[in-house]
């Protein structure tokens, strides 16, 4: 499965802190989100089954990533390290 | 359910792009709740403003992407030439002017963009092109359809309303020659010139017509607008065919009934007839008003009739 950067970012917050907020998201993430446009991306990634939301007590949409959301962000990992390797044995 | 729900309702069919909208809505309104000074209220308006832009262009860019948007745009601009043909055919007969079929044909085509001006609007109102379940992007083709109006009303409809005149003085002179240009043949910086640096009486005719040419420029996302919210509405219990028939003629008949109700009031109060100057657009301006408020009525009573099978997962 191919993750889009943003995605990828928010399954890593989403793992790393649990569950968040779309704000949340977009202060943790340095720049990466975009206010407004993170909720399109969050949007997207939930059609997919990546993440899965619910409306909290504040009556505000607490996103948490789903066991299809942190299988992917593994394997974009594993993905990215043996491109890292590739690389690392082509300059070799 | 507010009215900018209700709004949002009908401009972003898209659930996933309404409900980003909402929850922008609702980071600004937190953020702006838990501002303590004037400089950090600022700062969050700043920075809404910009999301709810940004979030407007993703939407208009996902639009650009969907079939629909482009079948519903380009029908509207082939209706429109449709009608244009017509209305021109049909206010310059041949028999009014000494010309042949082939001038005639020649002249019809400069005033098309005349027709496209003051029928687009109405022929957006209709939603050619649409399918019941296969909506275009509605904010997308009302974006599309006030740039073109921009184009038509601010450049393409003086030129060719001056190459008619031309024309026309031609044909029937027999001589050619450049014709002294009126304020209908000047473009948009043109009129926005005259009104700037113009005599007191330049500046008001100026006035009138910059006056005009944006009434319709905001008429036509406006009839569209209203258009989609009548066929929603009305597509739930009639044919597809009958809803559209029902969003065109009703948007013409509030216009008509406008036009009505302003020249009734210049001859009822003779003070007022040079106030209500037809030249500046005012039916327009009042159809595109009451067009709005009737979207705002439309999309609350049809948001509020689908809210029981809508509920949020969690509450």
């Amino acid at each position: 499965m191919q993750l889009p950067n943003s995605e990828r970012v928010i399954l890593q917050l989403l793992v790393g802190k649990g569950p968040c907020y779309g704000l949340e998201l977009v202060e943790s993430s340095r720049g990466a989100l975009k206010r407004g446009g993170v909720y399109v991306t969050l949007g997207r990634m939930e059609e997919k089954g990546l993440v899965k939301s619910a409306v909290g007590e504040s009556g505000r949409r607490l996103y948490t990533p789903t066991a299809l959301g942190e299988r992917a962000l593994a394997a974009a990992h594993v993905f990215t390290g043996h491109i890292k390797l590739a690389k690392l044995g082509a300059k070799a | 359910m507010s009215p900018r729900s209700g709004f949002l309702g009908v401009l972003v069919p898209d659930e996933t792009t309404r409900r980003a909208f909402e929850e922008t809505f609702a980071d600004w309104r937190d953020e702006w709740t838990r501002a303590a000074t004037p400089i950090e209220r600022l700062r969050v308006s700043t920075r809404g403003w910009i999301s709810v832009a940004r979030l407007v262009a993703l939407a208009i860019c996902a639009g650009l992407g969907n079939s629909t948007t482009w079948a519903a745009f380009s029908m509207t601009l082939f209706a429109t030439a449709g009608l244009s043909l017509l209305w021109v055919s049909w206010d310059r007969a041949p028999g009014q002017l000494p010309l042949s079929a082939g001038y005639f044909a020649v002249g019809a085509v400069l005033l098309v963009p005349q027709g496209f001006a003051f029928l687009m609007a109405p022929a957006a109102a209709i939603g050619l092109g649409t399918k019941r379940g296969h909506e275009p992007s509605v904010i997308t083709v009302a974006l599309m359809l006030f740039v073109t109006m921009v184009l038509l009303v601010g450049w393409v409809f003086p030129a060719s309303n001056q190459m008619y005149r031309e024309y026309v003085y031609s044909s029937l002179s027999g001589r050619t020659g450049l014709l002294t240009r009126g304020v209908p043949e000047l473009n948009a910086p043109e009129l926005i010139r005259q009104v700037r640096t113009g005599s007191v009486g330049e500046r008001r005719a100026g006035i009138s017509a910059l006056s005009n040419r944006l009434a319709l420029v905001v008429s036509a996302p406006v009839f569209f607008i209203f258009g989609v919210a009548v066929r929603r509405r009305l597509s739930v219990r009639r044919r597809w065919g009958n809803a559209r028939f029902v969003a065109g003629a009703s948007a013409i008949a509030v216009f008509l009934t406008c036009s009505f109700a302003l020249s009734k009031i210049r001859s009822m109060w003779p003070v007022l007839a040079e106030q209500l100057s037809a030249s500046r657009g005012l039916s327009i301006w009042l159809s595109s008003i009451v067009l709005c408020l009737a979207i705002g009525v439309l999309a609350r009573s049809s948001n509020q009739t689908s809210e029981p099978g809508t509920e949020e997962p969690g509450t």
